[in-house]
């Protein structure tokens, strides 16, 4: 691994790795938290999947909503902590944090619709569970977290939730929600005179669906303020000074779009970016093509190897299979560079080549090795 | 070689497919599109508001939210969320000024954007009434409905909605729908869902542990499993055992590099085989997807995929 990013595991003091599902986020979010630990620090990773996988690699039977310490290396001198963030807790613990009284607390979280809720408030969830990166910080004293974004198709959903959910609220007219109206919609529309109004709401949706929703909702609205000062705070914390974000991309086209989107949402919403750290590269195997190849030096070659000897039928036969291997590999590692120069002539700022490593990634090893393959790419070279 | 399946098994009526981002749920919704057009059925692929890859990758231009022929046969949508709320509404309220008396009261505007998962309900909702869309003299208007549905992380949402909802609104309009769509996805008569996997370590976790939780914990039966991008071997196979044998790297520079790629491939083809074995535990077909070399991806490639799912479909149906 090379300084730019060294330096940033040694002064960072919360990093962030953000980009779209399926390139490896949290991998790489584990790897380099495992090698800050290994530059001295105290470091704790933090995932919002439910990453069985993570905790295998790091060496823990499994991975929860406690803070656990991950054997590392004693000789290390930093420490290495993970845990996954939990969004019903973070959820409930907002709710009964902001409720005016327990009374309404109680009321929200009994609610049937606060449940199903957990799907389309979701996003928001999550961002709050943020809130728990601060209490780490402060409470245990870590010099950095490792934050790891939850995967989305689209990404940005995470950091647009909670502006989402309190635009909505807001919209909703006061007077028609407001928790303490023991009015239900229906007959409140219908003493407005809105039957029709009504007549329709009931051929959509039918039943008491939507006075119930409003209901919770009403409720829901009387913790908004609270809810936007958390919301603010965690604003607050992925741009502070000592925040860094790293947007982990696949190389290929697709996800390159994706990433080059993704980076200027980030800048629109000035997130400190760290760089772009392009996930899983194939290396090219270096070969001169002026070098005359034939059966005479692979059947020397295999011979060499004490090897069964073969008629010369079939190394001509495995001369030809092996280069037409060697070719598709390098037509892929070089089209994969071609991404990579695309890339960085699109966003400015440092990139970072983690090459595809032929281990599954399955152990503390494998994922200091990722970190320590990590190189920063110079455009206009192939990595 | 992939083992021989019916095409009633590969090409339901309503076909949905998910997996883990970038393992090639596009590519797969548009090899099935292909294959089941080519094979005479009406074929309509769903994409749900995307960048819309699959036409494209069929060498077309994007659809866009109205329906468009591609080729014979073909034809393909993405499914805006917001304009399949209209369409429900005004499916429902008949008229247009009814639609916007109801939809334009702030309070039910409001209220109707807070109802959980409600895009990805409404989106699976306007692909459900495709199908059970009729012409004139009642015959089905699609034969095939091939659905490119989310990644997972978010599909597990996206298949139990219709359930939460059913739950959520216990009678009416809604109710009656999701019910209705619940009982399609369950409906393996009528409904395929295909799970798509690559042979690598963690895509291979994912999609057991989505197996398991689709088949058991929302009980929704899986059709096919695909596995994506199975490498070619680089060494015929009488020579493969003792190509394995030979651990030490030449010191030739020139068969050097030849045997450090022939490695690498031998590699990922023994870990792809160890990974099909895997996933074969699971109580459903799985079907092979080669991996295509070369620089560009597109049309001609899914045309060789299409190919190794024809092949793979037995005549006898
Ligand atoms: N069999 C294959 N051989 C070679 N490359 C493939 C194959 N299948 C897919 N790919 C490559 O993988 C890329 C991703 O595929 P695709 O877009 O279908 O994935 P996806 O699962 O739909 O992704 P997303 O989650 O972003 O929707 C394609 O652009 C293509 O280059
Ligand atoms: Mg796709």
């Amino acid at each position: 691994m090379i300084d730019p990013l060294i330096k940033q595991l040694e002064s960072a003091s919360l990093i962030v790795t953000a980009g779209c599902g399926g390139v490896g986020k949290t991998t790489v979010a584990a790897a380099l938290a495992l090698r800050a630990a290994g530059l001295g620090r105290r470091v704790a990773v933090l995932t919002i999947d439910p990453a069985k996988r993570l905790a295998q690699a790091l060496g823990l039977t499994e991975l929860n909503h406690e803070l656990k310490r991950v054997p590392t290396d004693e000789k290390a001198s930093g420490e290495l902590w993970a845990m996954m963030l939990d969004t019903k807790a973070a959820g409930d613990n907002m709710v009964l944090r902001f409720a005016q009284d327990r009374k309404v607390a109680r009321g929200i979280l009994k609610n049937r619709y606060y449940g199903y809720f957990s799907t389309s408030l979701a996003g928001t969830l999550e961002y709050m569970a943020v809130e728990q990166v601060r209490v780490l910080m402060d409470e245990h004293d870590f010099d950095l977290v490792v934050l790891d974004t939850p995967p989305a198709a689209h990404a940005l959903d995470f950091f647009d939730a909670p502006d989402r959910l309190v635009d909505g609220l807001m919209k909703i007219p006061l007077n028609a929600i407001d928790g303490t109206n023991k009015k239900s919609i229906s007959s409140r529309l219908a003493s407005q005179g809105r039957q029709i109004v009504l007549r329709g709401l009931n051929r959509l949706t039918g039943g008491p669906f939507l006075d119930d929703l409003a209901e919770f909702l009403g409720q829901f609205r009387s913790i908004l303020g609270a809810l936007q000062d958390a919301g603010e705070q965690v604003r607050a914390l992925l741009r502070a000074d000592g925040t860094s974000f790293f947007l982990v991309t696949a190389p290929s086209a697709p996800r390159i779009e994706d990433a080059i989107a993704f980076f200027g949402e980030l800048e629109r919403r000035q997130l400190p970016v760290g760089g772009v750290i392009v996930n899983r590269v194939h290396q090219e195997i270096l070969f001169d093509t002026n070098n005359a190849i034939n059966g005479d030096l692979l059947a020397s070659a295999w011979e060499g190897a004490a090897l069964k000897p073969k008629r010369e039928s079939d190394y001509h036969q495995l001369l030809t299979r092996l280069t037409l291997t060697l070719s598709e590999h390098n037509q892929r590692a070089q089209q994969e560079a071609h991404i990579c120069e695309t890339l960085a002539l699109r966003i400015q700022q440092p990139q970072f080549i983690a090459p595809r490593l032929n281990s599954g990634l399955t152990s503390q090893a494998d994922l200091l090795e990722l970190a320590n393959e990590i190189q920063l790419y110079v455009s206009g070279t192939s990595p | 070689m992939n083992q021989a399946l019916r095409s009633t098994e590969i090409l339901k009526r309503f076909t949905l497919i998910t997996g883990k981002g970038g393992v090639g749920k596009s590519t797969l919704a548009a090899v099935l599109a292909l294959v089941s057009a080519k094979r005479g059925h009406k074929t309509l692929v769903c994409e749900l508001n995307t960048h819309e890859r699959v036409s494209r990758l069929l060498g077309h231009e994007p659809a866009g939210s109205s329906i468009k022929k591609l080729e014979d046969n073909l034809w393909s949508v993405n499914i805006n969320p917001s304009e399949a709320m209209q369409e429900y509404g005004l499916m429902k309220l008949k008229f247009r000024a009814f639609y916007r008396l109801v939809f334009e009261n702030p309070l039910v505007g409001a209220l109707v954007r807070f109802i959980p998962g409600i895009n990805d309900l409404l989106m699976l909702g306007k692909a459900f009434n495709h199908e059970r869309e009729v012409d004139q003299n009642g015959q089905p208007v699609w034969d095939r409905i091939i659905i490119d549905a989310p990644a997972t992380g978010h599909s597990l949402t996206f298949f139990t909605l219709p359930k939460v909802i059913m739950n959520a609104v216990p009678s009416g309009n809604m109710h009656r729908e999701s019910h209705d769509m619940w009982s399609l996805l369950a409906d393996p008569a009528r409904c395929g869902i295909h799970l798509v996997s690559l042979p690598e370590e963690l895509p291979i976790q994912e999609t057991m542990e989505l197996f398991s939780a689709l088949t058991e914990d929302i009980q929704l039966p899986v059709s096919t499993v695909f596995l994506n991008q199975v490498p070619a071997p680089a060494i015929p196979r009488h020579l493969s055992d003792d190509f394995d044998q030979w651990v030490d790297a030449p010191s030739d520079e020139v068969i050097k590099p030849l045997w450090d790629a022939g490695k690498l491939r031998q590699q990922h083809v023994n870990d792809s085989n160890r990974f099909l074995k895997k996933l074969e535990r699971l109580d459903c077909p799985v079907i092979c997807l080669p991996m295509q070399y070369g620089i560009d991806f597109g049309r001609r490639e899914i045309d060789a995929l299409a190919q190794t799912i024809d092949e793979a479909i037995t005549t006898r149906d």
